[in-house]
């Protein structure tokens, strides 16, 4: 398993706390420094808190939508990169996310390794700004 | 009564359940319907003919008795004045001989039976003349029939005729004799102060040429009557002399047509004339008109059958009862087949209804199955990225441990597992594409292009399979008004379907051609194994799939046409088991 390059600080917002706490888990063994939050309002606070570079965020969300919590962190600071995950199986609401400001969206499920290919894009993206 | 009417009426036009199942039941409604079509168009068309036929015959034979009753009534006046002249000329005849010759005169020896010889030359029917002096006696005579000596002074006539001066009279026959009518004319003679009286007779045959002379050609009967209704000339068809007018015991009819029409013509008739309708036993009704006759108690009686059916009615009748057959016939010809028509057109809107009935459920199965699709996948989605970020934790913590037994088939067990997860995302993706109501974009495409595009998409693999794919396109088709993305997705489902149809060695046809000025049509056809009937009653069902389990989803025949119902267009399948199969995509052209 090979480290990856990327620096940058993530949080994870998802609901499903199996899934979040697993690709947390999976990114930190890589080397990634990952904060999982496990509802919308949860990962508002902590945004805070960490002030991530880039943030992998679920689109639907019982407490909150994927798409305010988007315009929130956002608010909060346009810095942030926002990668949107959604189980919708469509690109509609992923794209719709890509014009309110997400830096890409990805369905589920998905390889770790597309995961990967983003989040480097994203920090790429982060540096050149 | 309404109800009645309503339960007839629905006798008649039966509604249909609101599930016809047996196509018998379905049948019989249509012919009750036809059937009460065909009564009600019949009455319909037929009642006002047959009023219009009827009134036309009442109003005819009307005015065939007015016309009838026209002519009768002008001949009564002329006959009634012919009759009236014959007895008032004979009564001046009378007259005349009494003062131009007197008493003393035509007592003479002779003179009368010299005066008799020269008027039986001009009037034949009289047969004698007689003087009778004050005493009622007659003094002299002439002629067969009269004596001299027979005194008449306890004679009814002879008292009217002191009263009035001049009567006429009739002397009914006895014992065979014929019977006379006498004229008795008084005289007063102031120089010898003596009165007297002359008398003609006239034999009743000679009143009754005359009278026959004047109406016979046109009356069925004509006589003369007395005060007490007692014929004296010979009738010729009804009655006889001496019996009481024989029009008395028949039934007065006051309320036919006849009657109604004749109280117009009264006015005609002069106040002392009479006519009445009467009804014999037999045969048709009789108009009877009777008169007085000037200076007597005698009434002139004309009577005429009414010849109801006369020629000209009949032919009428004729003709009246042989329109309205023809018209008839006619008239249930056209019925028959408008009735038939009108049922024929409205069982095969029948037929399109419950076609298109069956195309909405259909359509209306395969959104019901989406939905309850798409939410069972999107459930699914979830704890499959657990399935599959667990499996991959596994591998990654394998990746970071020591050589075991076993590692190598660990590792590639839990890729056989990510494997599937992401062939379960490939259903669940497509099952919510299924679903999903995506919006239609559309612009002028040349439907050639698109075929061309999307065939690029499958060349290689059509390569490898050793297919051709040939082109049969129309070049003058127009543009039309439609979705690229969506109509790409159609044609390379079916495309790609025909690939794995054919599986190797085979040839697959893509058409495009006009079918009229709205719709345009793009036929797919392989040449593989075909589809069997069976079969082609399930390929647009969602998860139905003839292709090995694993290889297909059973979603892309029914994604495309739901795709095609969105568009407007239409899908039908030919096809014959070992020959191929062909897809005819019918769309509209804006």
């Amino acid at each position: 398993m090979n480290t990856t390059p990327i620096k940058s600080k993530l949080l994870i917002i998802d609901d499903e706390v199996e899934y979040a706490s697993t690709l947390c888990q999976r990114l930190q063994l890589r080397g990634i420094d990952i904060t999982d939050a496990h509802s919308g309002t949860d990962g508002l606070a902590k945004l805070k808190d960490i002030n991530p570079d880039i943030v992998i965020l679920d689109l639907k969300m019982p407490d909150m939508n994927g798409l305010d919590a988007l315009a929130a962190i956002k608010e909060h600071n346009p810095d942030i990169e926002v990668i949107m995950i959604t189980g919708h199986g469509s690109a509609a609401a992923g794209l719709e996310a890509m014009r309110k400001g997400a830096f890409d969206y990805i369905m589920k499920p998905f390889k770790l390794a597309v995961l990967l290919e983003k989040l480097e894009a994203a920090e790429k993206s982060d540096d050149s700004e | 009564m309404r109800n009645r009417v309503k339960l007839l009426f629905s006798k008649f036009f039966p509604t249909p359940p609101e599930n016809i199942e047996s196509g018998a039941d379905l049948d019989k409604n249509y012919k009750t319907f036809s059937r009460g079509l065909l009564v009600l168009l019949t009455v319909l068309v037929l009642l006002p003919s047959t009023i219009i036929s009827v009134l036309s015959h009442y109003q005819y034979q009307k005015l065939l008795h007015y016309d009838e009753l026209s002519t009768f009534s002008t001949h009564l006046g002329h006959s009634r004045s012919q009759v009236e002249q014959f007895f008032s000329e004979r009564i001046s005849m009378v007259r005349f001989i009494s003062e131009s010759n007197g008493y003393q005169q035509l007592t003479a020896p002779g003179r009368l039976e010299e005066l008799l010889g020269k008027l039986t030359d001009d009037y034949p029917e009289i047969s004698d003349l007689e003087i009778i002096d004050g005493h009622g006696r007659v003094v002299v005579q002439a002629g067969p029939n009269s004596q001299q000596g027979t005194v008449y002074t306890e004679q009814p006539w002879y008292r009217k005729t002191i009263r009035q001066d001049e009567t006429i009279a009739f002397l009914l026959a006895e014992n065979s004799k014929p019977s006379y009518f006498c004229i008795a004319i008084d005289r007063a003679e102031k120089q010898s102060n003596t009165s007297w009286m002359i008398r003609a007779w006239i034999s009743d045959a000679g009143v009754r040429r005359v009278i026959e002379a004047v109406g016979m050609t046109i009356f069925d009967d004509i006589f003369i009557v007395n005060e007490k209704s007692e014929v004296l000339t010979a009738p010729f068809r009804y009655g006889s002399i001496g019996q009481g007018n024989p029009f008395t015991p028949m039934n007065e009819v006051a309320d036919s047509t006849l009657a109604e029409l004749l109280s117009e013509q009264t006015s005609t008739i002069g106040n002392d004339g009479q006519i009445t309708v009467r009804q014999p036993n037999i045969g048709q009704q009789i108009v009877e008109a009777s008169f007085s006759l000037p200076n007597t108690d005698f009434r002139l009686i004309m009577a005429k059958e009414m010849n109801i059916l006369t020629k000209a009615q009949l032919s009428i009748r004729i003709k009246l009862i042989a329109i309205f057959i023809s018209c008839t016939i006619v008239a249930c010809f056209i019925i028959l087949e408008v009735s038939k028509g009108i049922t024929r057109h409205i069982k095969e809107s029948d037929k399109k209804r419950q076609l298109f009935l069956a195309e909405v459920e259909h359509s209306n199965k395969l959104a019901s199955i989406g939905r309850l699709a798409a939410g069972v996948a999107h459930e699914i989605n979830n704890p499959l990225s657990i399935i599959n970020q667990k499996a991959g934790l596994v591998q990654d913590f394998i990746e970071m441990s020591e050589e075991f037994t076993h590692r190598q088939t660990i590792m590639d067990t839990l890729d056989g597992i990510q494997d599937s997860v992401l062939r379960c995302k490939t259903i669940t993706h497509r099952l919510l594409g299924f679903a999903r109501q995506e919006d239609v974009h559309t612009e002028l495409l040349d439907i050639n292009v698109i075929l061309r595009e999307t065939i690029d998409f499958l060349a290689k693999e059509a390569t490898y399979a050793q297919i051709g794919i040939d082109f049969d396109l129309d070049q003058t088709v127009p543009t039309i008004l439609c979705d690229r993305t969506q109509l790409q997705q159609i044609f390379l489902n079916i495309t790609s379907n025909a690939i794995d149809a054919i599986g190797s060695n085979g040839r697959i046809i893509l058409a495009s051609r006009q079918i009229d000025d709205d719709y345009i049509m793009v036929s797919i056809t392989d040449d593989g194994p075909g589809i069997s009937e069976e079969v082609k009653k399930h390929i647009f069902d969602p998860f139905f799939t003839t292709k090995e389990t694993g290889k297909g989803t059973g979603l892309g025949l029914s994604i495309t046409y739901g795709l095609i119902q969105k568009l407007g267009g239409e899908i039908d399948v030919i096809s014959e088991v070992g020959k191929g199969t062909t897809f005819e995509i019918t769309l509209s052209i804006i």
